[in-house]
């Protein structure tokens, strides 16, 4: 995993905040890059400043998405590492 | 905002994954209604990706039948279709490719005498025509209409196209005032055309549609682009709105389309 050491120094940074997401979705299963279209799906319907939470696959996909959606300006603000295996991380739309 | 289908989303994804274009991109180029007038040479890639793409309405209009000299680069049609209307072939064709989408197909002639009618309630034209004539008609039309189009021409391997936004950018007209005289320029059937070629340019017209619906990127306004297969060697040649043009400048003297004797190419 390229950037783990950033996800976990991230997570623990984030650990103890509690953040309420404004919408979350679930992409445990859903492979690249369908997860990216489903993340663009879910922050086209928020506002600027909302947050999306997304749970993830360990891997390609929270590395990808994670990439994508910072490329396209958006904030990635925490990344979990989940007890039974994937990724939650939350997202402020730019 | 518009609600995609999980479907839809498989079908756009790769738009969709587009920073350019994105959801919101995806969502304008469903709702909009684009028309292409000739389904030959540029018409069928036009035609093909703008259906691939999900335009929302698509119009084309075409008063031929398909020949066989036309299947070295009309890829609308089949040899089954040999002797058809090429908007019956071109409407199997795209409804093939994305059935999802509105396709209104005239077996007409765009002319002076239909051409507002034709174009009006459409947001972008694409010109696929092959002779000059037509190209003045689509230009006029379009300016008075204030509809944006897409001009391109293409002849044995070299082609050109130019983006034109009534009232903001260089019309046809503004670089070419009139046509030439009939028989001065060969026309694709006198000529002979590289199937490819007129391909690459019908793709560029294509491109341009989508930047135009979904406001990616900068068209191909005040700019022309050529092209020489043979060389591979593209160029862009600027080219300044005219305050004297007929059609668009400060004072225009064509008001409504009119058509101008040119020989047709098949």
């Amino acid at each position: 995993m390229p950037d783990s050491g950033n996800c976990q120094q991230a997570g623990r940074d984030m650990a103890d905040k509690e953040i309420l997401p404004d919408a979350s979705r679930n992409l445990l299963g859903v492979g690249c890059p369908m997860n990216m279209v489903y993340a663009k799906v879910e922050l086209a319907r928020l506002g600027s400043g909302q947050v999306l939470e997304l749970v993830l696959d360990d891997g390609a996909p929270v590395s990808n998405v994670s990439g994508s959606i910072q490329k396209e300006g958006h904030e990635i603000l925490a990344k979990r590492q989940m007890p039974a295996g994937g990724w939650s991380i939350f997202i402020r739309k730019g | 905002m518009f609600d995609f289908t999980s479907e839809q989303l498989h079908r756009y994804s790769r738009h969709i994954l587009l920073k350019e274009i994105g959801v919101e991109g995806q969502e304008k180029l469903c709702r909009a209604r684009v028309l292409i007038i000739g389904a030959g040479g540029l018409g069928s890639p036009v035609a093909m990706y703008l259906a691939a793409a999900g335009i929302g309405t698509l119009g084309i209009i075409d008063s031929d039948t398909v020949e066989l000299s036309n299947l070295q680069r009309q890829i609308l049609h089949r040899t089954a279709d040999v002797d058809r209307p090429k908007v019956d072939s071109a409407l199997e064709t795209l409804q093939g490719i994305n059935p999802e989408i509105n396709i209104t197909a005239l077996k007409l002639k765009f002319r002076a005498e239909n051409a507002i009618d034709v174009l009006r309630g459409y947001d972008f034209v694409v010109d696929g025509t092959d002779n000059f004539a037509a190209k003045f008609v689509i230009n006029d039309a379009c300016v008075i209409e204030g509809v944006p189009f897409s001009h391109a021409g293409v002849v044995g391997f070299a082609g050109q196209a130019m983006t034109v936004i009534p009232g903001k950018s260089t019309c046809f007209r503004c670089v070419f005032p009139q046509p030439p005289p009939p028989g001065s320029v060969p026309t694709c059937s006198q000529a002979g055309v590289l199937g490819a070629a007129a391909g690459m340019l019908g793709t560029i017209q294509a491109a341009e549609a989508v930047k135009y619906i979904t406001g990616a990127g900068e068209l191909l306004l005040n700019t022309l682009l050529t092209f020489d297969v043979l060389t591979m060697t593209f160029r862009k040649v600027s080219l300044p709105r005219q305050d004297t043009c007929k059609v668009c400048g400060e004072k225009p003297v064509i008001t409504e389309p009119f058509d101008v004797e040119q020989e047709e190419c098949r």
